[in-house]
């Protein structure tokens, strides 16, 4: 037999060549069988079929407009549209690498010799081939519709090209969950849960300061088109709505909905692209380099204040203001420093999550750490490579713990210092403290995975983090009397610093509130424990890795010797 | 068949097969252990296969026949050790090493939703075969090399077990590997198919190309490869022809009989007394019992019945098989 024929470089197909991908090829055989294609088209253009005329005819018989009555076709089409992409399409795009990976053909596809993107992409438009088409399918009916209603294409455009890139969004969601949960079950359960997030739950957190989240939907473009889409005077009045209401503009650039949503998920889908590529190349790598993990927490802090930080003088920030829009008393409205605590807490609770999520996904493993010594020694190093896969992630939660301790402050001081709350000052110990918290919480948690694992972490979580929340909880509600007590179990609990903090730390909160005291004490006594448990956590972590790779030095050795 | 053409390699345990062509090394395995937290699957491994030779690796289940297969694909880091193909070290250069190499799993993976011939042209391009006839010949290659030919057009799901091994078999062959490594390439195969397969392997191996096969039927892997090699437990516990992995594995046991013309109950007394000797058995005119010892042993055995004025009328041994030999290995001891 010859020497390979076929595997050269110049032979390997180009991630950008769609057309030429094999992976995707092989879907668009699979999954646009005319046989099991064909029912679906035939459903989908029944019920748009049946969506138009009976939307056409009711309005018709109501408005007595044709241009109204075409109009009221197109939000029932495009929910059709969105559901067969969002939920049909994110389905099947993690219900295909499931099985492909159960399969075991992922462990065929590693040993092809296509670059990771190509892979990636190939499966990411190729996996929900046929709802793209379905999709497709109803494209007559809307655009039938939009002539008819008079839609002009500054409506239809950008809701369209959105209603894509939210679509990628998803499937790259459910494609990630699908090759990294190993779990079967949990992995369908994992990606349902994460669209649903991303769709409904992480939205809502705009509501509390953090706006930016809700161009990670259709919502913000939908919103601006829907006057044009709505029956006219529906149409009319919502636009009067929206004057009150201006949108959050990043930093207050003059960046169009469209653009500004496309970059926030273009954002996201590039970090989704990058954690399946580093799958790709090896399936136990980290999702998430040391660097990008340090870059992405970084770019969402930059987000969340370049959204929030312009929408605090006007007050549209606070979430009183949009209840009191509809009250009369709107013009003397005035936000609460309860509200504002409120917001900070959040911020700071989310911040903390982010860093949390983010050390767990760098921090390696004992397996990854004695891998990575052995390579080390096979190559004559005396070190893991600096900020790889294997190296301690101590350094990269130092970073992180900095920079979102100065996003939690600008945030905070943005608050304290505009007009709505005179007098009050956000002093630089505030930012000691902030970095302080994170430093603390993932500083310990880095400690713990990288000497004890995944299983000391949870059990960690348990009796350190929750039962003291359940604890307090449970005795603050025997009686008034030990209401301190319990708010003090409570407050020692790693998980309630970020959102003590505020209270411990800002002029805003009334200590004569019964309340206030006890969490100022439990944040103060944790702001001395904490940080000093990290430290030590960190120290043995440290003894723990020396430990590791004197073993991996030894073993090495041995094997040499019995060579 | 093209790849039928070559001659076929030397058979298991001759002079010219196996370990005499050791001159250059194909597969160069150093010292490779897995570990899975604290199990240890394969521990302190060293082989080295020349080209063309056609390895079969046996062992009971659990033995480390899998977990070395998926170091050797590459799909797997090693806790230590180091695998070499042709000198490159797969650990540092594994896109070269999946160039040289062909990689058939255990329960192998085959789309129900795609036909045969699908299958086989969405590898082929994988492998950068971007040319549809070129694409076309190369697949229609491997399937006559495999003896599908006629199941082209079949969709993966009507195929049975033994005709998608094949079929995986023909997907493992698309890039013309260098190195194969079959994990029980044989499972789900009627006769004939186990017979073309081994032609088929003994064809590639004819022209060079090195394959690694697990299996733990031992007859199946006799009849196709040059060489043995026997795991338990992740350690190795022989390597060679049949003959040296016998002797390796120190397999000394067999089973006599003797016929007697003389009355069996002083012969089988005395015989009970000796040390390696066990399960004896007396008929009418038969002892037979199970003997631990070498040749030289067994000749010092007869020449005492002999002296003993044993009048022996017929002679029979039979050792224990290679599979009896697994067996064997695979039985923990039994405790004291």
């Amino acid at each position: 037999m010859n020497a390979p024929t076929t595997d050269s470089d110049q032979n390997e197909v180009s991630a950008w060549r769609l057309w030429e991908n094999p992976v995707l090829r092989r879907y668009v055989r699979s999954r646009l069988r005319s046989r099991d294609l064909g029912l679906g088209l035939c459903i989908t253009l029944v019920l748009s079929a049946f969506i138009v005329g009976i939307s056409y005819s009711l309005g018709i018989r109501s408005e007595s407009d044709p241009v109204s009555a075409a109009r009221s076709a197109i939000i029932p089409l495009l929910v059709l549209q969105a559901f067969i992409l969002f939920v049909m399409g994110t389905a099947q795009v993690s219900g295909g690498m499931i099985t492909e990976r159960d399969e075991g053909s992922v462990d065929y596809q590693r040993l092809v010799p296509m670059a990771p993107l190509t892979k990636v992409l190939g499966y990411l438009f190729g996996l929900p081939l046929r709802e793209y088409l379905l999709a497709a399918s109803i494209l007559p009916f809307t655009a039938w519709a939009m002539a008819r209603g008079h839609v002009p294409a500054s409506a239809w455009a950008p809701l369209y090209w959105i209603l894509f890139t939210t679509a990628v969004t998803y499937h790259a969601t459910g494609l990630l969950t699908g090759t990294v949960v190993r779990n079967r079950r949990w992995a369908f359960l994992i990606s349902i849960g994460m669209v649903f997030s991303l769709y409904t739950v992480i939205p809502q957190l705009a509501k509390f300061g953090l706006v930016f989240f809700k161009y990670l939907t259709v919502t913000p473009v939908f919103y601006e088109s829907l006057p044009e889409l709505l029956p006219e005077k529906a149409g009319a009045a919502l636009r009067i709505g929206q004057n009150f209401f201006p949108t959050p503009r990043f930093f207050n650039l003059g960046l169009p909905e469209v653009v500004f949503t496309t970059l926030s998920q273009a954002g996201l889908i590039g970090l989704f692209v990058m954690m399946l590529c580093r799958k790709w190349r090896q399936e136990e790598a980290h999702l998430l380099s040391q660097f990008w993990a340090v870059a992405t927490f970084i770019a969402v802090q930059v987000v969340l204040l370049g959204h929030a930080l312009p929408l605090i003088d006007p007050g549209d920030l606070f979430p009183s203001r949009s209840f009191r829009w509809f009250t009369s008393q709107a013009i003397d409205w005035k936000p609460d420093n309860k509200e504002a605590l409120a917001m900070i807490a959040v911020y700071g609770l989310f911040t903390t999550g982010l860093a949390c999520v983010l050390t767990g996904i760098v921090t390696p493993d004992r397996e990854r750490q004695i891998r990575g010594w052995r390579r080390a020694f096979k190559n004559g190093e005396d070190r893991l490579p600096a900020f790889g896969d294997t190296d301690s992630a101590t350094l990269c939660t130092g970073i992180i713990s900095l920079c979102g301790g100065i996003g939690w402050y600008l945030f905070t001081h943005a608050l304290l210092e505009s007009r709505w709350f005179p007098g009050h000052h956000a002093g630089l110990h505030i930012l000691i403290i902030h970095c302080l918290i994170l430093f603390a919480v993932t500083g310990s948690l880095q400690a713990l995975l990288d000497a004890q694992g995944g299983r000391a972490v949870g059990m960690g979580l348990l009796f350190i983090g929750v039962l003291p929340l359940m604890a307090g909880a449970i005795i603050a509600s025997i009686d008034n009397d030990y209401l301190h007590v319990g708010i003090w179990i409570a407050g020692i609990s790693p998980f309630s610093l970020p959102a003590s903090a505020p209270v411990a730390l800002l002029s805003l909160a009334d200590s004569e509130t019964m309340a206030v005291r006890p969490i100022q004490g439990a944040a103060r006594f944790g702001w001395i424990v904490w940080p000093l448990i990290s430290l030590w956590m960190i120290h043995r972590s440290r003894t723990h890795r020396q430990s590791l790779k004197q073993r991996s030095l030894e073993d090495r050795l041995l094997t040499n010797l019995t060579r | 068949m093209i790849l039928n053409s070559a001659p076929n390699p030397p058979p298991l345990g001759s002079p010219a097969g196996g370990l005499a062509r050791k001159g250059r090394v194909a597969v160069d395995i150093r010292s490779l252990r897995v570990d899975y937290q604290n199990f240890v699957a394969v521990n302190d491994l060293t082989l080295a296969v020349p080209p063309g030779e056609i390895l079969g690796i046996v062992g009971p289940n659990g033995a480390g026949k899998t977990s070395t297969f998926r170091v050797l694909a590459t799909l797997m880091e090693p806790t230590h050790g180091d695998v070499f193909f042709d000198g490159i070290d797969i650990a540092e250069n594994p896109r070269q090493a999946r160039r040289l190499m062909g990689y058939m799993p255990d329960l192998a993976p085959v789309p129900s939703d795609l036909k045969v011939w699908e299958f086989l042209d969405f590898y082929a391009a994988a492998y950068g075969l971007r040319d549809a006839h070129q694409r076309r010949q190369r697949t229609d290659r491997c399937l006559e090399t495999v003896g599908l030919s006629n199941l082209r057009n079949n969709g993966c799901r009507e195929l049975s077990r033994g005709q998608t091994q094949r079929v995986v078999l023909a997907k493992t062959l698309l890039h013309e590997p260098r190195v194969l490594i079959l994990d029980e390439p044989a499972s789900g195969l009627d006769p004939l198919a186990r017979r073309d397969l081994r032609t088929a392997l003994q064809s590639l191996a004819a022209t060079g190309a090195t394959i690694l096969i697990s299996s733990h039927i031992l007859s199946e892997l006799s009849e196709m490869c040059t060489a043995l090699c026997v795991l338990n437990r992740g350690r190795l516990l022989a390597h060679g022809s049949v003959n040296e992995v016998r002797s390796q594995l120190g397999n000394t046991r067999r089973r006599l009989t003797l016929g007697l013309l003389s009355p069996p109950s002083e012969a089988a007394d005395w015989l009970a007394q000796q040390p390696t000797i066990s399960e004896l058995r007396v008929e009418s005119a038969r002892i037979s019992f199970e003997f631990t010892g070498d040749d030289e042993a067994q000749a010092e055995l007869l020449e005492a019945l002999v002296l003993r004025r044993v009048r022996l009328r017929t002679f029979e041994e039979r050792r224990s098989s290679l599979e009896e030999l697994l067996v064997d290995i695979a039985t923990p001891p039994p405790l004291p």
